[in-house]
């Protein structure tokens, strides 16, 4: 039994000596050239628990420090390594073009929570007994055009704060959610000499907008960057928007 | 540790899952993983984090990813 964290490139300079889940060291399994990152497991039981999630997490940042990284999602148990090889032949075309998009690029994440000044605006409750139906629905225009207010505010902020930072990044796309109050979780994808820039860039909307919560995590492995999930996920009032940006993609 | 320096690390935990869970290249293995610890790993960090809103809604779209994983596995 193999579990698998990421796809790399370069397969012929040696990994990093780590240790994955189980406490097993891990392995490069070559295919052409490229190779799977392995460690054997000797249970079927591989739960997500905290520890196992930064295990996993820790040997992708290993791996990042000298080459391409493809992190795979969080469960990946193939029986043995014929198995694992029967996937990387399946996927070898899409894993290779993943791998030279993220090249020399690590992943940045920016949490946005601000105070939506509509929201905290009194909610007129029209009295039980004394409400006739034309109130009523006047009542009911009213909330809606204000909700649609409030999300049209939202977005044009969240334009705002992401566009400010996804020019200087090669990839990028956002989250937001209107209620109860705005919240953006944005993805970028940025090459590692633009790093402190991006992050200076953060401090510079941290200090212009000081009721902004503002929170940058990173580097990551490319998460948000390797499956071509161009869709946008209209799921409640949530969006997932991700675009190319910036003047050098690819 | 500090309460801020605690809820920023609660918070990149919140992130990692983001990620771990819902993103990277998803590969089709030969067995599946328990879904309950997952559960239990959002459920602390939402006592931890209850003024971030959206912990309830990101460990929805997680385990929907892992419930469909399982699904077609």
């Amino acid at each position: 039994m193999i579990y698998l964290y990421a796809v790399i490139d370069r397969p012929s300079a040696p990994i990093p000596a780590t240790i994955g889940l189980c406490g097993a060291a891990t392995d490069a399994l070559q295919y052409r050239d490229i190779a799977a990152v392995i460690s054997p497991l000797t249970t079927t039981q591989i739960q997500a628990t905290e520890d196992n999630l930064w295990r996993h997490e820790m040997v992708l940042e290993e791996l990042m420090t000298d080459r391409s990284v493809l992190p795979v999602q969080f469960g990946a148990v193939f029986t043995d390594e014929l198995s694992a090889l029967a996937v990387m032949d399946e996927r070898y075309a899409d894993f290779a073009a993943n791998l030279n998009r993220v090249r020399g690029r690590v992943e940045l994440g920016l949490r946005a929570l601000w105070d939506d000044p509509l929201a905290s605006s009194p909610d007129s409750q029209p009295s039980d007994d004394a409400v006739d139906g034309r109130a009523y629905m006047l009542d009911r225009v009213r909330k809606q055009r204000d909700l649609q207010a409030r999300r049209q505010e939202a977005e044009a902020f969240a334009e705002t704060i992401h566009g400010s930072i996804a020019r200087l990044a090669d990839e990028s796309g956002y989250r937001l959610q209107v209620s109860p109050s705005p919240y953006l979780n944005g993805a970028y994808l940025v090459k590692r000499e633009a790093v402190a820039t991006f992050r200076q860039e953060v401090e510079t909307l941290a200090s212009t907008y000081p009721k902004l919560c503002l929170l940058c995590t990173g580097p990551w492995p490319p998460f948000s960057f390797v499956n071509g999930k161009q869709t946008e996920d209209t799921e409640g009032n949530e969006k997932w928007r991700l675009q190319p940006t910036g003047s050098t993609s690819r | 540790m500090s309460e801020s320096v605690l809820r920023e690390k609660n918070l990149a935990l919140l992130d990692l899952l983001d990620r771990i869970l819902d993103k990277g290249v998803i590969l089709r293995g030969d067995i599946t993983i328990s879904v309950a610890d997952v559960d239990l790993v959002y459920l602390g960090l939402k006592v931890l984090l209850s003024s971030v809103d959206t912990v309830e809604r990101i460990r929805g779209i997680a385990n929907q990813a892992l419930l469909e994983a399982a699904a077609k596995g």
